[in-house]
């Protein structure tokens, strides 16, 4: 089998490679870029799930569905101006993209709703 | 017998999804660069580390990010056999990249899903660091195999310096432009090759011994 060594001051060499500053998005724009261009819609969804889950569903809970597209448009803009500004990504990703993380951010409202004890059950307790 | 390493080449293997493309290096490519090198493989959807395993993946190595494997690099002062490195950032790419070229080394690198690099705005400085590897990695003895799902996806910059193509069924008219950009006689064209059919354009290194089989050889 082939070997090749290797110098401990490559550990020196490389500190620069190690100092870059880390991919804020948590390697979640990545995935969406490669969602994107796959026309992947289920890891799309997976990715909004992901991101929602990150982000912390109670904020979002207390909105109708009609602020969700906007949500997660600013989202977009804010977290990844190259996607929405690069010309070479379909506008017709945003636009999935937004209506994915809307429709699975409704979804979960809806579970969480169903969580959260009504003002009957408040009383009762 | 121990073969002499040679010098590196650039290769590129392209095809659509589901065509045999990883199969074909887990099986046929990486048993033969690991006798002649150290094979690092940049896995980005957990293709080699996880499912379709082949027979000979059991003494593979899988590190979960470029930093660790640098970092069992260092420590035991030595790569060697099949390396797989599970990279999912641009900074993951960008530093297994890097540290492979600053090693000046012979080792065959193979870089999975390289269409991602090449065309997606997050991997900017990997696709930097691919292209300065792809132009002198080979004086290094550094091979540089690019897995991608078509040919177009290369940079123009970067289309002549292949030494050699395996092209499975691909897009359009647009990759078989660029197969004929690189300098490949594309006598063939890649959109009519049926289901997991190959096409090797051009030649493949002498140590690699890659029998014809299902090949159809068209020589640059």
């Amino acid at each position: 089998m082939a070997e090749i060594k290797v110098p401990k001051s490559m550990a020196d060499q490389l500190e620069n490679d190690f100092a870059v500053d880390e991919d804020k998005s948590g390697g979640v724009a990545s995935q969406i870029a490669v969602a994107s261009l796959e026309s992947n819609v289920s890891l799309l969804a997976e990715i909004a799930q992901e991101w929602a889950n990150r982000e912390g569903l109670p904020g979002f809970s207390k909105l109708g569905p009609e602020n969700y597209s906007k949500i997660t448009s600013r989202w977009l803009e804010k977290r990844f101006p190259m996607l929405v500004s690069d010309k070479s990504i379909d506008a017709t990703f945003i636009t999935a993209t937004v209506a994915i993380l809307g429709l699975n951010l409704m979804e979960l409202n809806e579970k969480n709703k169903v969580k959260e004890p009504g003002p009957d059950e408040k009383e009762t307790d | 017998m121990k073969k002499k390493p040679i010098e590196g080449t650039q290769g590129l293997i392209a095809g659509k999804k589901r065509q045999g493309k990883s199969f074909f290096v887990k099986k046929e490519l990486i048993p033969r660069l690991k006798e002649v090198k150290p094979v690092v493989v940049l896995d980005r959807k957990h293709e080699y580390a996880g499912r379709n395993k082949v027979d000979s993946c059991s003494s593979w190595n899988v590190f979960k990010s470029s930093k660790e494997f640098f970092n069992s690099a260092i420590e035991s002062g030595k790569i060697s056999g099949v390396n797989i490195v599970l990279c999912n950032s641009d900074i993951d790419y960008n530093l297994a990249i890097n540290f492979i070229k600053k090693l000046e080394k012979p080792i065959s690198l193979i870089i999975d899903e390289a269409w991602d690099i090449y065309i997606s705005p997050e991997f900017k400085r990997a696709r930097s660091a691919a292209v300065g590897l792809a132009r002198f990695g080979a004086t290094f003895g550094i091979d540089s195999i690019m897995i991608t799902q078509r040919t177009m996806d290369v940079p123009k910059d970067i289309r002549t310096q292949f030494d050699w193509l395996i092209s499975f069924r691909q897009g359009g008219k647009g990759d078989t432009d660029a197969i004929e950009e690189m300098g490949f006689d594309n006598g063939e064209s890649a959109r009519d090759l049926g289901k997991r059919e190959k096409v090797l354009f051009s030649y493949l290194p002498d140590f690699l011994d890659i029998p014809d089989g299902e090949f159809k050889t068209i020589n640059r």
